[in-house]
């Protein structure tokens, strides 16, 4: 039952993306439970999805865009591609 | 030919797609030079497929298929680049302590109130900067799961990985981007 900081570590992100067996799940916890550095990562690796999450939302959102001029040179290339 | 047959006009891709197109690899790339080119590319890509164009799908969804093959390719060159730069360890690889945490490496409590950060655009701007930081094998194999949602097995498949191999890169990049936002924003 017991793994290292670091298998544990990787557990907690592995669990981020949604995918933790339920071995995988009670190996976690119990070491959460007995480790306070690694609960701290782990809940600050949840934060790091949050602010991820919310960062993708905004770059979608914003909609970047090419300028008039760069999508003239595009233009005229595929006029010449034709 | 069925009337609900789609057709492609090459002379108005631009203006019709170019932006969307755009928009759409620059999420993923976070290049301004380099989203240019993969749209650039996947025109001609487009130009020279024209006949295999069954007409399915629509002339949008068409394109975007070829961008996302382009922008794959881009990864893979990444991936194939020489000097494979390693993130800096956190966890003791060998004797009594492997697999414990490095001391200074130990994650610090974050001071700041967090929970209100979070849509602080600039927080936004740190993690770009941190992601942009990683060894690019690592911020590539970061994206690809994290912000396009590829399956991991699609991943596997198109960079040549094992899937545990998948998941050390996710962690020690995540691992790394905790620490570079601790450093560069929560305890500044």
């Amino acid at each position: 039952m017991k793994v290292s900081c670091e298998e544990a570590t990787k557990l907690c992100t592995i669990a981020q993306y949604g995918r933790l067996s339920i071995v995988e799940s009670l190996k976690l916890n119990y070491h959460l439970f007995v480790c306070k550095v690694c609960g701290r990562f782990s809940k600050q690796n949840k934060m790091l999805t949050k602010c991820i999450d919310e960062h993708i939302k905004y770059t979608e959102k914003k909609y970047s865009t090419l300028s008039e001029k760069e999508k003239e040179v595009m233009s005229e290339e595929i006029k010449r591609g034709l | 030919m069925s009337e609900n047959k789609h057709t492609l006009s090459p002379e108005n891709w631009v203006d019709n797609y170019a932006d969307y197109l755009f928009n759409y690899a620059i999420t993923r790339v976070n290049n301004h030079e380099i989203a240019k080119d993969l749209v650039q590319e996947t025109f001609f890509a487009g130009l020279k497929a024209m006949r295999n164009f069954k007409g399915k799908a629509s002339e949008r969804t068409w394109l975007i298929s070829i961008l996302k093959r382009k922008i794959i390719d881009h990864y893979r060159k990444i991936n194939s680049a020489k000097g494979k730069a390693e993130v800096k360890m956190n966890f003791y690889s060998e004797g009594e302590r492997e697999g414990e945490w490095i001391e200074e490496r130990v994650p610090n409590d974050w001071s700041s109130g967090i929970e209100k950060d979070i849509e602080n655009r600039e927080l936004g701007m740190a993690l770009e900067k941190c992601i942009d930081a990683l060894p690019e094998k690592y911020s590539m194999v970061f994206r690809m799961k994290t912000i396009d949602n590829f399956e991991t097995e699609e991943i596997c498949k198109e960079l040549n990985i094992t899937s545990s191999n998948l998941w050390v890169i996710i962690h020690r990049a995540r691992t790394q981007l905790r620490r570079c936002l601790e450093v560069n924003w929560f305890n500044k």
